[in-house]
């Protein structure tokens, strides 16, 4: 009975499709109506409202509701002026011609929503705030990477950097007001991390959170006149993700965000219901290229036994059906794609490897692979016996390894599955990470696609960034050591123009698809879905939270 | 009967360090922490974390660390959840009044279903309606709280909504908006998890009364007693009832510290703001205070709980003596 349900669900879907597009272009032309409560789930309940101490996703999506920065990121990747009146390029002459000078220049005329004027010394504020010890800031790399930062005057804010920093627009994604805090950097315990009450954004807190709720009004103090339209935001706390998907069914709630892609079909069935997924994260699979065991364990000049050698890594590539994965755990919505930077500003477009387990067979013949009476390959008495590690309790993540187990032994190489918690695979050598310490083989695993590509890459494919216990830093689980990786990456730290950083990064692109040591596998898709009566909702943004337009949405009933 | 008392009372003194030793010894056996999920994030540099190592005080060798909680907590000050930076106990004082008024309220419906099934099931043994009971029983325990609670979401709030049925909401404590908040909202939203957590332990308890029933029901001072002309009636609910109530207090017993620790499935898919709900969040995020300000809170209530259920036994059976 549960096949057939899905069957009838899936062509509806199909119908669907092909209705959507007209609809959402009859939808922008309506004259937005003011007033109502538009009600959301949030996924889980948010620890605190300060951004810059925690990475959750959730705290994003609701700081877009009060909170700004100097900008913010369209869908299309690019960074749009917030509270900045633009945005700072050599073009303009708002960036020094070494690039180590950044003038921001401020919208004027904002106002907080006490009243108070926003100025350069909010920013300047910030800056301590971020910087100030005592605060538990998770990442500080972007304003470490200052020298100074000054205040000419109201509206103009100057940052030098030690040296050209390419993703300078990063800088203060959300600024705090300085006279709620009388120059007290150290906001650690402070209420406003629980209650940020005085803002700038479109709405503004009035109570803090309850147990269940957080309610957002509309800020009359808003800069941009005759927004927003709602008058009011709920967000509900639903932990369970299945649940959230029935409470937008059952009328409980106007929308929901990053539901699990395999409900789409359903979704998509609802008449009621709009949804719009988006390519997210990107699923890799990386091979370990250093000896995985032993006294030289994860160091890169002793070579793994097997997948140091590069045929067997394209033989690998050559084995999986990047295809046949996205269609069946993607709903055949996202295209596999050869490359780690699939959208966003500094986009890459690369094909994926073929499917070819033929060829895959071959190379590994001629790698001197041979099959054993098992079936398994071996080579000098070493069987071709791989682990592949992955994050436990992700459905999408463990049926992938599924797959690929099927398809590697399929061409005689023989795996076996371990999984594990991201805070152990992840967790440097405090926690004996395996991709810290080398002692593994391959891996699957989810990454983001950042806004800014640049540490994201670096910190991965740096030669330079091979964890050792002498060196904890870097992320170069892989342990690839190119010069010519390293070039690109240089050439795309040492500009800001943005066409010379694509071009270097599509090099970089093209290097790390033919050392294999990483495989994209496809885009995972962001999934939110919202009843047809909320207008104004923007295309999914890779970088954002759904929420980065909620100035412009408005309910239609 | 003070002198027990007491003497139970001072008995839990070591009990309980021994409970907050092992509770702080399994967080440090725990793989991760609450920093290692930013390890594997590029943009956090070491110098961040640690800065952040520093702030949590996790640079200090862990007996050093349990010694300046266990020393807090004798000041009643349980610290601050290394998430959400506010007092652990302003997040348990928060969370334990929801969490006491479903389970609360959900023992009362199991209760009131299955001590007179149970006993019907007893004493009509092998009838119709003891068949039906038992396969009630069965089935209703086998069903898991995560499955039956999603298809009464489903049936309920969605099927309901769709047909345009008054449907039942299907999470929080209150409607969202103004309309929420009222009584009959509140118990609304009460009637699906207190339905599913209730259909769940009654069909365990419904089993256990019938078992217990039974077994005292063949005894030879219920035969004299009936001899002796006793009603049926009078004779099952003052006589046999009160023996057969003995067990079902030490299950009841064992029952009552899920009143304070809340249910961790059923909150999380009713979206119920409860301690069990705190418990899973704070586990996922390596938040050390608010797991071990849980353990600790939940600890003292069980070790209060069960000297209350030995003197409620002393009550119901005079044969039993406290010293």
């Amino acid at each position: 009975m549960r096949i057939a349900r899905r069957m009838a669900v899936t062509t509806t879907l199909a119908v669907l499709l092909v209705a959507a597009p007209a609809h959402a272009q009859s939808g922008a032309s309506l004259q937005p109506r003011t007033g109502g409560t538009l009600r959301m789930t949030s996924l889980p309940e948010p620890t605190t409202l300060n951004p810059y101490f925690s990475s959750d996703i959730t705290i994003r999506m609701l700081g877009n509701l009060n909170l700004e920065g100097l900008t913010h990121v369209a869908p299309d990747g690019s960074f749009v002026p917030a509270l900045a009146a633009e945005i700072p390029t050599q073009t303009n002459g708002d960036v020094s011609p070494d690039g180590t000078v950044v003038n921001w220049k401020l919208k004027p005329d904002v106002v907080w929503s006490d009243g108070e004027p926003f100025t350069s010394q909010d920013v300047l504020f910030t800056y301590e705030l971020i910087m100030d010890p005592a605060n538990p800031v998770l990442d500080r790399s972007d304003y470490r990477a200052m020298e100074s930062v000054v205040a000419p005057d109201n509206t103009t804010v100057v940052v030098t950097y030690k040296q050209l920093y390419a993703p300078y627009r990063l800088a203060f994604p959300r600024i705090f007001p300085a006279h709620v805090f009388n120059a007290r950097t150290n906001i650690a315990d402070d209420p406003f991390n629980q209650f940020p009450n005085v803002t700038t954004g479109p709405f503004v807190l009035t109570s803090p959170a309850t147990a269940d709720s957080i309610t957002y009004q509309r800020n009359p103090r808003y800069r941009e006149p005759g927004k927003p339209y709602v008058d009011e935001v709920v967000f509900k706390f639903t932990p369970s993700r299945d649940v959230a998907m029935q409470t937008l069914q059952a009328g409980e709630v106007d929308a929901t965000y990053s539901l699990d892609p395999s409900y789409l079909p359903q979704l998509e069935s609802l008449p009621d219901v709009r949804v719009q997924p988006a390519p997210a994260s990107v699923l890799q699979l990386f091979m370990n290229e250093s000896c995985p065991s032993g006294p030289q364990q994860g160091d890169p000049s002793c070579s793994h036994p097997i997948l140091g050698d590069l045929r067997v890594r394209q033989a690998i590539d050559m084995a999986i059906d990047k295809r046949a994965l996205a269609q069946g755990l993607m709903q055949g919505r996202v295209e596999p794609t050869g490359s780690l930077l699939p959208a966003g500003l500094f986009k890459v477009d690369r094909p994926a490897g073929d499917f070819n387990p033929d060829g895959a067979r071959q190379l590994l013949d001629q790698a001197g692979w041979i099959v054993g009476p098992d079936g398994t390959r071996a080579r000098d008495g070493v069987r071709a016996h791989v682990s592949i590690m992955s994050v436990i309790g992700n459905r999408l993540v463990e049926q992938t390894v599924q797959v690929i187990e099927g398809e590697l032994q399929d061409v005689g190489i023989e795996t076996e599955g371990k999984g594990s918690t991201l805070s152990v695979l992840g967790g440097g050598f405090a926690t004996n990470s395996p991709f810290y310490l080398g002692n593994f083989d391959m891996a699957v695993f989810m990454r983001s696609v950042p806004v800014d590509p640049q540490v994201y890459l670096y910190t991965q494919f740096g030669s330079s960034q091979v964890p050792t216990p002498q060196i904890q830093t870097g992320q170069n689980w892989v342990r690839v050591q190119d010069p010519r990786l390293d070039q690109a990456l240089a050439a795309a730290a040492g500009t800001l123009d943005d066409n010379q950083r694509r071009a270097a990064y599509a090099s970089f692109s093209e290097l790390i698809q033919a050392d294999e040591a990483v495989i994209p596998l496809y885009p995972t898709l962001q999934v939110d879905a919202r009843k047809t009566y909320v207008e104004g909702w923007g295309p999914t943004n890779i970088n954002e939270p759904v929420t980065w337009n909620i100035q412009d949405w408005w309910l239609n009933q | 009967m003070q002198r027990y008392i007491l003497t139970r009372l001072v008995q839990a003194v070591p009990l309980l360090l021994l409970i907050t030793v092992i509770v702080f010894s399994l967080t440090l056996l725990l793989p991760g922490g609450p920093l290692a999920e930013f390890a594997s994030e590029p943009s956090v540099s070491p110098a961040d974390l640690q800065q952040l190592r520093q702030y949590y005080g996790l640079d200090e060798p862990a007996p050093v660390r349990y010694l300046q909680w266990l020393g807090a907590i004798l000041h009643g000050d349980f610290g601050n959840s290394s998430a959400s930076h506010q007092p652990v106990s302003t997040l348990i004082a928060e969370r334990l009044p929801n969490t006491l008024l479903l389970q609360g309220i959900a023992l009362i419906v199991t209760l009131a279903l299955a001590v007179p099934l149970g006993l019907l099931a007893a004493v009509r043994q092998h009838s119709w309606v003891d068949y039906v009971a038992t396969l009630l029983s069965s089935v209703g325990h086998a069903i898991p709280t995560f499955w039956s609670g999603l298809l009464a979401i489903i049936f309920f709030s969605v099927q309901f909504h769709a047909w345009g049925l008054p449907a039942l909401p299907a999470t929080g404590m209150v409607t969202l908006g103004s309309s929420g908040g009222s009584l009959p909202d509140r118990m609304a939203h009460l009637v699906l998890p207190v339905a599913v957590l209730a259909l769940f332990n009654a069909s365990q308890y419904t089993r256990f009364v019938r078992t217990s029933m039974l077994d005292v029901l063949g005894q030879d001072y219920l035969r004299t007693a009936r001899a002796k002309g006793l009603a049926e009636r009078a004779l099952i609910v003052r006589h046999a009832l009160r023996t057969a109530a003995l067990p079902v207090v030490t299950l009841l017993a064992l029952e009552i510290p899920t009143l304070f620790s809340g249910a961790v499935v059923v909150e999380t898919i009713f979206a119920w703001p409860g301690m069990g709900r705190l418990f899973l969040d704070s586990a996922v995020r390596f938040d050390y205070p608010v797991l071990l300000g849980l353990v600790t809170i939940v600890s003292v209530l069980v070790i209060f709980t069960a000297l209350v259920c030995d003197l409620v036994y002393a009550w119901l059976d005079p044969r039993i003596l406290l010293r």
